[in-house]
């Protein structure tokens, strides 16, 4: 979809539920993923993502398409929601391993047909690498964990991390070459997790298959 | 097999390798549908809102004007002679008053208790401005200066209570009060009395007064959270807020009148939603599209399950309710196109002086059958 039409789309979408659900059909997923990376429990990530919609539809009728685009001003609703979520004390600890045996486990960024091209070995072993960076980066302060998660698991442009954390581009540029620097010290000074992949414990659902 | 990361990896390396590592995803195909449902199901899009009347606004807004025009002059006709510094004062007291309302007896008082258990119930003061906002749980309240979108709102302040049975308390419960929460999230710790009972608080240097209490009474876990700026009226305003909090006993009318006509034809596991919440009220509506009294805010349910051939079916139940509304003047009113596939359950609708109620029958094989009566409410 160009910028056009997902301008076109909002501006119907503040009166059409029609047009509303072919927007939340393109960034549900991204919005739940998002959650649940974040929260890391499958419960309160559906939860959040509801309380993220509810207030998205609320909302809807005072966004005005500036120099950011929707998915970004969504995302800054999300953000908000999940800072709000670790403020209150809410957080409820779950390992990624207990979240993958949950189910439903799909690879690939939304792209259900390229993923479906990736066999299953090398999925377990991407879902290695994913984990091992996870686990490094979960270990930075959270100024640099944010920003790199929305670029790399989020895949949002700087332009849109800066909308949505409210910092200028600059910043963000910054926070993002410090980051790596840091993420590539963890990983240098690490680790054998990091090193030749064996096979693990890792849980793969079934329903990859 | 050449590892994709090692030890020698140039910065270069690793933004390709963050670039294009494909990030994992968890489909959520049953969430999904019910959330769409139930936003596209929003009163925001429900076009038989009252029309905008711009002549009456207008007249509204020219008659505000001029009793304000009115109020200001003998106002300042009555102030005129008074000392400039007694006039810095009024203005300072003012603007205070517009930030934090000062007379408790000018707030509204929120209420709750458990449907399904009568001496567990609580109430509290929120300033009128506030509101309640819809959540996903009966056992969770939550309160906000910001109803509608917290991320334009000045100050969102908000003050969430949840309650949990000790016998069956959550990962968080847990850390809360086995003072994990307090260490690990830096947390100060100290003791506190809400309504004439010992509490713990926790307070937060890092998050202008945010606090967090929680407390136990009639084995039961009161948390309440408040999220919060900086300003030092926030801290005044939680204050006053706790200072209003007290537990109450649920009056045998909390639950809507139709209740007593359908009590006893079964066993009920009865809860309360803001109806905004509730997913499947997309199915609260009328063949010709009616949606009874849409500012009633609660769905009332009453719940049941059963197996087989009676007894212990559903289809009795489901029967017995049925005839009960007819005799009582409910009127059968269809169900909407939308939802007329015989493999999504049996819905009936009826309804009486606007207002609706729903049976929902719903057979799942290997799990047991359900029923579900829900009524619109206000608590």
């Amino acid at each position: 979809m160009t910028i056009a039409e997902e301008q076109q789309l909002i501006k119907q979408a503040q009166n059409e539920p029609e047009a509303f659900g072919q927007i939340f059909d393109i960034y549900y997923a991204k919005i739940f993923n998002y959650s649940l990376r974040r929260v890391q429990n499958r419960q309160m990530a559906e939860d959040l993502t509801s309380e993220i919609f509810f207030k998205a539809l609320a909302g809807l009728k005072k966004f005005r398409w500036q120099s950011a685009p929707f998915g970004a001003w969504l995302f800054k609703i999300a953000h908000n929601e999940v800072i709000s979520y670790y403020r209150k004390g809410l957080q409820k600890t779950v390992s990624l391993d207990q979240i993958q045996a949950e189910g439903d486990f799909d690879f690939g960024n939304s792209d259900t047909a390229a993923s479906a091209l990736v066999n299953k070995e090398s999925q377990s072993e991407q879902l290695q690498i994913f984990n091992a960076i996870k686990d490094k980066l979960n270990t930075l302060p959270d100024k640099y964990k944010e920003v790199l998660s929305l670029r790399y698991f989020e895949k949002l442009s700087i332009l849109d991390i800066a909308t949505v954390l409210e910092k200028p581009e600059g910043t963000i540029k910054s926070l993002l070459s410090r980051g790596i620097d840091l993420l590539r010290g963890q990983i240098t000074n690490a680790n054998p997790i990091l090193q030749p992949f064996e096979p693990t414990t890792v849980v793969i659902n079934e329903a990859l298959n | 097999m050449k590892p994709l990361i090692n030890n020698y990896m140039e910065e270069k390396d690793l933004i390709n390798l963050l670039e294009s590592l494909p990030v994992p995803e968890q489909a959520n195909s049953a969430h999904q549908r019910k959330l769409r449902v139930a936003l596209l199901d929003s009163p925001v899009f429900q076009k038989d809102a009252p029309m905008f009347n711009f002549n009456k606004l207008a007249m509204s807004f020219a008659l505000v004007l001029l009793v304000a025009a009115f109020a200001w002059f003998s106002f300042y006709k009555s102030s005129s002679n008074k000392q400039p510094i007694q006039q810095a004062q009024n203005s300072q007291t003012q603007k205070v008053a517009q930030t934090l309302p000062s007379q408790t007896e000018k707030w509204q008082t929120v209420t709750w208790h458990d449907p399904a258990n009568t001496i567990l119930g609580y109430k509290f003061d929120i300033p009128s401005t506030w509101t309640e906002i819809a959540t996903s749980s009966e056992r969770r309240i939550e309160v906000s200066s910001c109803p509608i979108d917290t991320h334009n709102c000045d100050r969102p302040l908000s003050l969430i209570i949840t309650t949990a049975s000790a016998n069956q308390t959550t990962g968080y419960i847990n850390n809360l009060t086995g003072g994990y929460v307090a260490s690990e999230g830096g947390y100060s710790q100290s003791t506190t009395t809400v309504a004439g009972l010992p509490a713990t608080l926790l307070s937060h240097p890092k998050f202008g007064n945010d606090k967090i209490i929680y407390l136990l009474k009639d084995n039961e876990w009161f948390v309440i959270s408040f999220s919060s700026d900086e300003e030092a009226d926030s801290l005044q305003l939680f204050n006053q807020i706790i200072s209003t909090f007290a537990f109450t006993k649920a009056q045998a009318n909390q639950a809507p009148a139709e209740y007593s006509l359908l009590k006893n034809i079964d066993k009920w596991a009865l809860t309360y939603q803001l109806k905004s919440t509730a997913y499947s009220d997309v199915s609260m509506a009328c063949t010709d599209g009616r949606k009874g009294n849409t500012s009633i805010g609660y769905m009332f349910n009453m719940s049941s399950d059963g197996f087989g051939e009676p007894p212990g079916d559903i289809d009795t139940p489901f029967n017995q309710v049925v005839q009960v509304l007819t005799e009582n003047g409910w009127t059968d009113c269809g169900i909407p196109v939308k939802q007329q596939d015989p493999s999504n359950g049996t819905n009936r609708i009826f309804i009486k002086n606007n207002k609706l109620i729903g049976i929902f029958k719903h057979y799942s094989m290997g799990v047991g059958n359900s029923l579900r009566v829900a009524i619109q409410y206000d608590k």
